[in-house]
């Protein structure tokens, strides 16, 4: 089970957009089915984590605009949201 | 002989009983006589000064003590209200509001203070905003009102004009000061904004609307949640007595800009929640319990953060930098969401209202008592030897001038100015028989009295002395005439009395027009 979502970040480079989390995992380990609502669109991908690990979960999407961005995991109460700008260009 | 000491013996008890009785009120009222005491309770009804006379002395001296204590702590208890002349300058608003002065009557006068004396809700005027102004308004417990004229503030002082007021009244002065808000105060109303219920139900209910939305439509959400965060600044300055000049404009001027900063408005919640959570330990690396933790609020977790570097190394490892990241992402949320608030309320002006209320009761009247030279009685007189009971009215003379309500606080409080206060001297003529007597034997019904007349409170006295007559005896056996026939003689009196030129409509004639 997810314990922690932390540091939400959306990344824009040359029109190519990512919105990533830093997940960490609990004592169990295992699959974890993590959701990303972006503004009006919603991605869903699984992923293995090993006990107590924490990792990146990245997804690319097309939304656009300024919105909430809301990453949620199955089984799990910990839930991240921020307002964002998925536009704004990153840094290079 | 044997009668005279009799008299002066009585008379000097009364005195004793007098003193002792007017101290305790208007239950002194109760010792006299069953017609007298219906009269007097239906007055003391009517006019509240003479019961508030008798039982204001205790509650006005209590005040004063405190005052000196929590003031100048120079005078001790024994300090006094005292009535403030107007011509040596204006009326302190600290003395004012530690009840060391009573206002003038008559005559208009400034009152002048420091903005460090203000206080709006507990805290310093000063602290919320930087005064340019002051007006305000007054309104007294005989139903007198008045505008303060607005009176720019150039440095840390200020002055106001009250117009005439009345005498023994008690007054309720409202100081509207106004100016912009102190920038280091914006940010603790950001902190209560972030905290406050109706703020936080905004956020969940844009969350719920904006769920899947496009972005228009969720930036149209979020401007609704931006005019009710608006609205839960101005409550808050509200509470801490601020009201803006103009609520509409800045309604507008607040919501645009906080919807301007949407996002570090809405994210340092969010950022907070986040670092709240167990796993990553952010309690441990402030040295604190998580109970105390999760208490801080956003202000004080910024201070925390700022104040003292956290130890990261109590943080898991693979979470360290990550935690970093998002602890630089909070205070820049909260510092960006402070700037849009401090850009919505930047030219804003406020007013705060200050209000002094120290007559707002009977207890404290903050107006100078009237200051009389003489009375006008009407009574009944009780003359023992002639066993009679007369009608009488009676010019009191005092010595010097004295408070029109004996219970107000005398200038000296020694025991001679509180004799001096109480006694007159009475001159003035005794009327018809009211005890149904058929043979008087006071000719022609009328006779002159003089006398000593000790004041109970502001309309009753006891008036006793001598009651000069000319005889009118019955004729003896034979229709013979006694040689006392037609004598002037004098009798003993004493009796109660009320003082018609207590009542408000007389008090001109026998009181000075202005306090001193």
């Amino acid at each position: 089970m997810i314990a922690g979502f932390i540091r939400l970040q959306s990344v824009n480079k040359n029109g190519k957009k990512t919105v990533s989390v830093r997940a960490t995992e609990d004592a169990a380990g295992g699959t974890e089915t993590i959701t990303f609502e972006i503004i009006d669109q919603t991605k869903t991908v699984q992923v293995k984590f090993d006990p107590n690990a924490t990792q990146t979960v990245s997804v690319d999407h097309t939304a656009s605009g300024e919105g909430l961005v809301t990453v949620t995991a199955a089984n799990s109460p910990q839930t991240i949201q921020r307002v964002m700008d998925v536009d704004k260009p990153s840094d290079p | 002989m044997f009668y005279s000491i009799r008299r002066c013996i009585l008379l000097a008890s009364c005195l004793v009983c007098l003193r002792d009785a007017s101290a305790q009120g208007s239950g002194a009222v109760a010792s006299l006589n069953p017609a007298t005491l219906a009269f007097s309770a239906q007055a003391a009804g009517s006019a509240n000064g003479g019961t508030a006379g008798a039982t204001g002395t205790p509650a006005k001296g209590a005040t004063g003590a405190t005052g000196a204590t929590g003031g100048t702590g120079a005078t001790g208890s024994s300090s006094a209200p005292v009535c403030k002349s107007t011509v040596s300058g204006a009326i302190a608003y600290a003395d004012l509001k530690s009840q060391k002065v009573t206002l003038p009557y008559g005559t208009a006068f400034a009152i002048t203070g420091s903005t460090a004396d203000v206080q709006l809700g507990g805290r310093a005027l000063g602290t919320l905003i930087t005064p340019q102004s002051v007006n305000g308004d007054y309104g007294t417990s005989d139903g007198v009102t008045g505008a303060i004229v607005d009176s720019p503030i150039g440095g840390t002082t200020w002055t106001v004009n009250i117009g005439k007021l009345t005498p023994d009244s008690s007054v309720t002065i409202d100081f509207h000061f106004t100016g912009p808000l102190v920038p280091s105060y914006v940010n603790g109303v950001l902190t209560q904004m972030l905290v406050d219920p109706t703020f936080t139900s905004a956020t969940k209910e844009f969350a719920t609307i904006a769920h899947g939305k496009l972005s228009p439509d969720q930036m149209a959400a979020a401007a609704v949640m931006a005019q009710s965060a608006a609205s839960v600044v101005t409550a808050i300055l509200k509470s801490n007595g601020l009201v803006p000049k103009s609520p509409d404009d800045l309604k507008t001027a607040l919501g645009a800009a906080i919807f301007s900063k949407i996002e570090p408005v809405y994210n340092a919640n969010q950022r907070m929640a986040t670092l709240q959570e167990p796993v990553y330990n952010l309690a441990g690396a402030l040295s604190l319990a998580p109970a105390d933790f999760d208490k801080l609020s956003p202000q004080q977790l910024a201070d925390a953060l700022r104040g003292k570097a956290p130890d990261y190394s109590k943080v898991p490892e693979a979470s360290r930098g990550d935690v970093q990241d998002e602890v630089g992402h909070f205070l820049t949320d909260f510092d960006d969401a402070a700037s849009g608030l401090t850009a919505g309320l930047q030219g804003a002006l406020f007013t705060g209202s200050a209000s002094l209320a120290v007559g707002s009761d009977q207890a404290t009247d903050a107006v100078c008592d009237l200051q009389k030279y003489a009375g006008f009685d009407v009574g009944a007189l009780y003359s023992f030897r002639l066993s009679e009971l007369r009608s009488f009215f009676v010019v009191h003379i005092y010595f010097g001038s004295v408070s029109a309500r004996p219970g107000a606080p005398p200038p000296k409080q020694t025991p001679a100015e509180w004799l001096r206060q109480r006694t007159s001297l009475a001159l003035g003529m005794a009327l018809s028989d009211i005890s149904g007597s058929s043979n008087s034997k006071i000719s022609g019904q009328n006779a002159f009295v003089y006398g000593l007349g000790v004041r109970l409170n502001k309309y009753f006295r006891i008036t006793a002395g001598g009651l000069l007559y000319r005889t009118t005896l019955p004729a003896g056996p034979g229709g013979a005439t006694s040689p006392a026939n037609g004598t002037l003689r004098q009798e003993f009196f004493i009796g109660p009395s009320i003082d018609i030129s207590g009542l408000s409509a007389l008090q001109s004639i026998f009181a000075k027009a202005k306090s001193n």
